[in-house]
């Protein structure tokens, strides 16, 4: 992996904390499934609190495996057109899912 | 949108399985829950999964969703006064394969696609492999 044209990042990335009390589980897990469908980016999801995690593409059961609980950093890569849009969407809504409890 | 039709032997789990894949798709599927006998016990009741099935039927499909053996085949006696009807009857554990299915459906997947992503509830591995000493 590398830049393309000066300024113009192949990809985007975020670690994000996961503050929701039941982690990334059940109706949140279902929640950031149905957001990512909204984007054509090809969309990965590693938990890095967990040595034993590798990166996966978002599905819904990928999502229920990451085993990410409340404290836990989660990156979310996206490749594609609306890889900012991407990220920056998944990274709010957990924000606003957290909020909500 | 792909109907849910959830089918077990207790009113109370079909009920409970609903009201999980409800919050998991805020109320925006298709979903009926029946469960028990006509008396109230635990069973099965063939006229209340014909009454389901046509209270979600339509030309996208309707997904079954059962805890055991015996409610599938009740599923397929009453489908078989109903040759119009798009239904698939899920082999997926019960809970987790609503809830897979009901996602799914919520982002306009197709009968096919539904259905797939119910079956993959078998391959849900629950415990983490850190916590594998612990895994039976």
């Amino acid at each position: 992996m590398g830049e393309g044209h000066t300024g113009s990042k192949i990809m985007e990335e975020r670690v994000v904390k996961i503050r929701h009390p039941l982690g990334l589980h059940a109706r949140p897990a279902a929640d950031f499934y149905r957001k990512t469908r909204e984007f054509r980016s090809r969309i990965t999801v590693r938990n890095i609190t967990r040595r034993s995690s590798v990166e996966l593409p978002v599905s819904l059961l990928n999502l229920l495996q990451l085993g990410a609980s409340q404290g836990h950093q989660v990156l979310i890569r996206a490749e594609g057109e609306d890889e900012r849009e991407a990220v920056a969407a998944l990274a709010a809504l957990l924000d606003q899912l957290a909020a909500e409890e | 949108m792909v109907g849910i039709l959830i089918v077990a032997h207790s009113e109370q789990l079909a009920s409970g399985v609903k009201e999980f894949a409800d919050q998991a798709t805020h109320g925006q599927v298709p979903i009926v829950a029946i469960g028990g006998a006509i008396d109230g016990s635990l069973g099965i009741n063939a006229e209340a999964i014909r009454d389901g099935l046509h209270r979600i039927a339509s030309d996208d499909g309707v997904l079954v969703l059962v805890d055991f053996t015996s409610a599938a085949l009740s599923v397929e006696a009453v489908l078989e006064d109903e040759p119009a009807m798009r239904v698939v009857i899920s082999n997926a554990p019960l809970v987790e394969g609503a809830y897979l299915a009901a996602v799914e459906a919520s982002v306009g997947a197709t009968l096919e696609e539904t259905a797939a992503a119910a079956l993959r509830a078998r391959d849900l591995m629950k415990v983490h492999p850190e916590h594998r000493q612990r895994f039976r």
